[in-house]
């Protein structure tokens, strides 16, 4: 019986470690850009995530274009589709779904959860042969050209609700805003005022060519109702 | 918009002074045996007919009623003023029927309706959270607070982008 279990736990262990090496080659490798979203949305902070396939994930910051130092976090286990590593400094623990052009997904400590949402960071000049360095590329920025405001629901109104909701996007080299993501939202009743406009935006086009990858960009809308005495 | 919401106010008053005649303060139970002039008067501010409602509650009030009846009576007066669109005598019944029976949900309601037509927004929240706080169900009160949210508060959206303007910038 023990020699049974024995074997059947070298067995398991086996194929774990065989999962473990398919995953690592399998990474997203290069640098991405993620907001990190605290519980219930109250706040969130931009960071960078590196991933790279012999090396843990590492995060770092950066400040008018230049990275501020790699700050190393664990290994990362990716099965082709999830990746998930934890930060031992803030002991979250990272889960994310990976679909290819972004990775969304929840992060976890003990006692709270939260939401995070990368996309890369020109991923192709970012996974030059120094991959640690320092200095991040430039790019250009997408102006907003038209600015929707979502209209406040008459019945959040009438109930004197106010929320928030933070959505991401990307927007094309010809500035037409797709793939609207609602990542948060305090009530359900605000999503559709938000993706109308976002719909009804759109931003400056910065090429006419179609090589251009898309940039991701972020908008919060928050709903607030004043006395008006 | 506005128009509609001050009929609807108007509706509030009435469905809540014609209770007032007949049931008890906190309750929504009736209290048969009032005041016929009373009674019927608080009928016909419910109908709609505020003259003629306003004619009968002040026979009865003319009439001794007990406390409990006129102070019933002035927030029916309260009500009717209300439905008139009449907010200042309906605000000096409401006072006189809150002397006397300060614990009445009615009454508050009623003044908050008037304080909502003469656009005394923050007075009639007060009655509104005063009211609630007598009788947190009470009848239409949910639906005066609905009007009184539309018209005091003022949407406002704040746009927030979170490009990375340090690595995005040209």
């Amino acid at each position: 019986m023990s020699r049974r279990f024995q074997l059947a736990l070298v067995f398991l262990l086996a194929c774990n470690n065989h999962a473990l090496a398919q995953l690592g080659s399998e990474l997203p490798a290069g640098v991405w850009h993620c907001l990190i979203i605290s519980p219930r949305g109250v706040t969130e902070q931009t960071a960078l995530l590196r991933f790279m396939a012999d090396a843990p994930v590492a995060t770092a910051s950066a400040v008018d274009g230049t990275v501020l130092a790699w700050r190393e976090l664990s290994d990362a286990r990716y099965d082709g589709r999830s990746v998930l590593f934890s930060d031992p400094g803030t002991k979250q623990r990272f889960e994310g779904l990976f679909d290819g052009e972004s990775i969304t997904g929840l992060w976890r400590t003990a006692q709270s959860v939260g939401e995070w949402w990368c996309a890369p960071v020109d991923a192709p000049a970012m996974r030059v042969a120094n991959p640690r360095s320092t200095k991040a590329k430039r790019f250009p920025f997408p102006h907003p050209l038209r600015l929707a405001t979502p209209r406040y629901p008459y019945q959040a109104v009438r109930a004197g609700l106010e929320g928030r909701v933070v959505s991401c996007f990307k927007v094309d080299a010809t500035g037409k805003l797709f793939d609207p993501r609602i990542l948060e939202a305090t009530d359900p009743i605000f999503r559709q005022p938000t993706l109308e406009a976002l719909e009804r935006s759109d931003f400056r086009p910065w090429s006419n060519g179609e090589d251009q990858p898309p940039r991701p960009a972020c908008r919060t809308y928050t709903f607030q109702l004043e006395p008006d005495y | 918009m506005k128009l509609k919401a001050s009929r609807f106010v108007v509706f509030v008053a009435t469905g809540v002074c014609c209770a007032a005649a007949y049931a008890d303060t906190t309750t929504n139970r009736s209290v048969v045996g009032a005041d016929p002039d009373l009674s019927d008067g608080a009928m016909a501010i419910r109908m709609g007919s505020y003259e003629k409602g306003i004619r009968l509650t002040e026979r009865g009030l003319r009439s001794a009623p007990s406390k409990r009846n006129r102070a019933a009576g002035l927030s029916n007066l309260c009500a009717a003023y209300v439905g008139l669109e009449k907010p200042d005598p309906a605000i000096e019944l409401c006072n006189q029927s809150l002397a006397i029976n300060s614990n009445s949900w009615r009454t508050y309601s009623n003044r908050a309706a008037a304080y909502t037509l003469k656009g005394l927004y923050s007075e009639a929240l007060f009655d509104l959270d005063a009211a609630a706080a007598i009788n947190p169900n009470g009848r239409n009160l949910k639906v005066l607070r609905q009007i009184l949210n539309e018209r005091r508060l003022r949407p406002k959206i704040i746009m927030e982008d979170h490009q990375p303007t340090s690595l995005f910038s040209e």
